[in-house]
């Protein structure tokens, strides 16, 4: 056995974990080679420092201090149960398609409630264009008026509303704007049935 | 409350904390904490941040609890959590010393960082103090130190380093092996020194 071997060894015999055919060889190295006997003293020294380090022992409330702070865990776990039903891989997925869905659902709603989109949309896909009844100038943008089918939404104020569009259209001498007819248009799509 | 339990292996505690048996998990707790504790100081030499690692070590076993499974060692899977957890605080104060030294523009030279606990009074029998231990152990690369702080503090068998570290059984075994020599080699001068000191 040359020194390489023996360094090699070491822990194997520091441990106990010898087989008796190397055993022989080691000792023997170790008993002609002085340099590596010391090493041999040395290691086994420094593993017996290791093993006589004092033991760290948590603090004597460390069981208390755990318990609150499960508790505070437990409280706010209602999402880490709901992690534990499904694989972590699926939640975001469905929170996502949550949140689109969500997104989606609300756009919808916006646009179907809205009174400007609505009433173009019913003059647009259910009644065709009237006969045009061009008797007096119309402001660009008629004056909300309450009817059938069509929602004023709260907070306007539709005299005021009026007042401040032909006062604007006034002023700007617009050209003349034919004026829609909404009776005729009931009437016509009566007509048509 | 819980000495009935003692009777029970670890993994039959993990078994019926996994069933619902809170006591189960109190067992486990007053079973390995000064364990860890001991495991974790090797690497942040602080207690407070120590023990703060080891409560988490616990959080992390209660809220996944479901996630061991009976083919390894509990103990192996509860150091593994620690071991990790410890690494990550190791990175984050080694991250927070950097920015101080950076700050102070210090950050070209090396200079000795003294544990920020040590009492000279602690620790001091054999040939070594604790603190020269320490900062032995601290000078070894984290793969020498995992080793031999598995090994030679908490004594556990080759076999579950081999586990918890994830490398195979003869490569711990020669691992520590040169972790032991290494350590010898940082400690050697103070032997020297403590011998020279006493000569003259």
């Amino acid at each position: 056995m040359n020194c390489a071997d023996f360094e090699l060894h070491l822990s194997e015999f520091i441990d106990g974990e010898m087989s008796s055919i190397i055993r022989k060889d080691f000792l023997q190295h170790k008993d002609d080679c002085p340099d590596c006997s010391e090493t041999l003293l040395q290691v086994n020294s420094a593993v017996n420092a290791l093993h006589a380090l004092p033991r760290r022992e948590v603090s004597s409330d460390f069981n208390e201090k755990l318990r609150a702070r499960l508790s505070t865990t437990e409280q706010r776990s209602f999402w880490a149960r709901f992690e534990g039903l499904f694989p972590s891989t699926v939640i975001p997925k469905v929170a996502v398609t949550a949140v689109a869905a969500s997104l989606v659902a609300v756009f919808s709603y916006t646009l179907l409630t809205d009174p400007v989109t609505t009433t173009r949309a019913s003059q647009q896909s259910v009644v065709p264009p009237p006969a045009l009844n061009i008797q007096q100038s119309e402001p660009l943008r008629s004056p909300v008026v309450a009817d059938e089918g069509m929602r004023i939404p709260a907070g306007i104020d539709q005299q005021a509303d009026a007042q401040a569009v032909s006062e604007t259209v006034d002023s700007n001498q617009a050209r003349p704007v034919p004026k829609r007819s909404y009776e005729g248009q009931i009437k016509y799509v009566n007509s048509e049935k | 409350m819980t000495n009935f339990m003692e009777k029970y292996t670890d993994e039959e505690l993990i078994k019926r904390f996994q069933e619902g048996d809170e006591y189960a998990f109190e067992e486990i707790v007053n079973r390995f904490k000064d364990r860890l504790k001991n495991f974790v100081y090797r690497y942040l030499h602080n207690d407070e941040a120590s023990e703060d690692v080891v409560q988490d070590t616990f959080l992390r076993v209660y809220q996944k609890k479901h996630m061991y499974r009976n083919i390894a060692k509990f103990s192996t899977w509860i150091y593994t959590i620690a071991g990790n957890l410890a690494k990550t605080e190791l990175r984050k104060k080694k991250r927070r010393k950097m920015y101080s030294l950076s700050n102070l523009g210090l950050e070209d030279k090396e200079y000795e960082i003294p544990s920020e606990d040590f009492s000279p009074e602690e620790g001091v029998e054999g040939e070594f103090t604790e603190q020269e231990i320490q900062a032995a152990i601290d000078q070894l690369s984290h793969k020498f130190k995992t080793v031999i702080i598995l090994r030679d503090i908490q004594e556990l068998s080759y076999e579950e380093i081999s586990k918890i570290v994830d490398i195979p059984l003869g490569t711990v075994k020669s691992r520590v092996n040169r972790a032991r020599l290494k350590l010898q080699e940082k400690l050697k001068h103070l032997r020297k020194s403590e011998s020279e000191r006493y000569s003259s």
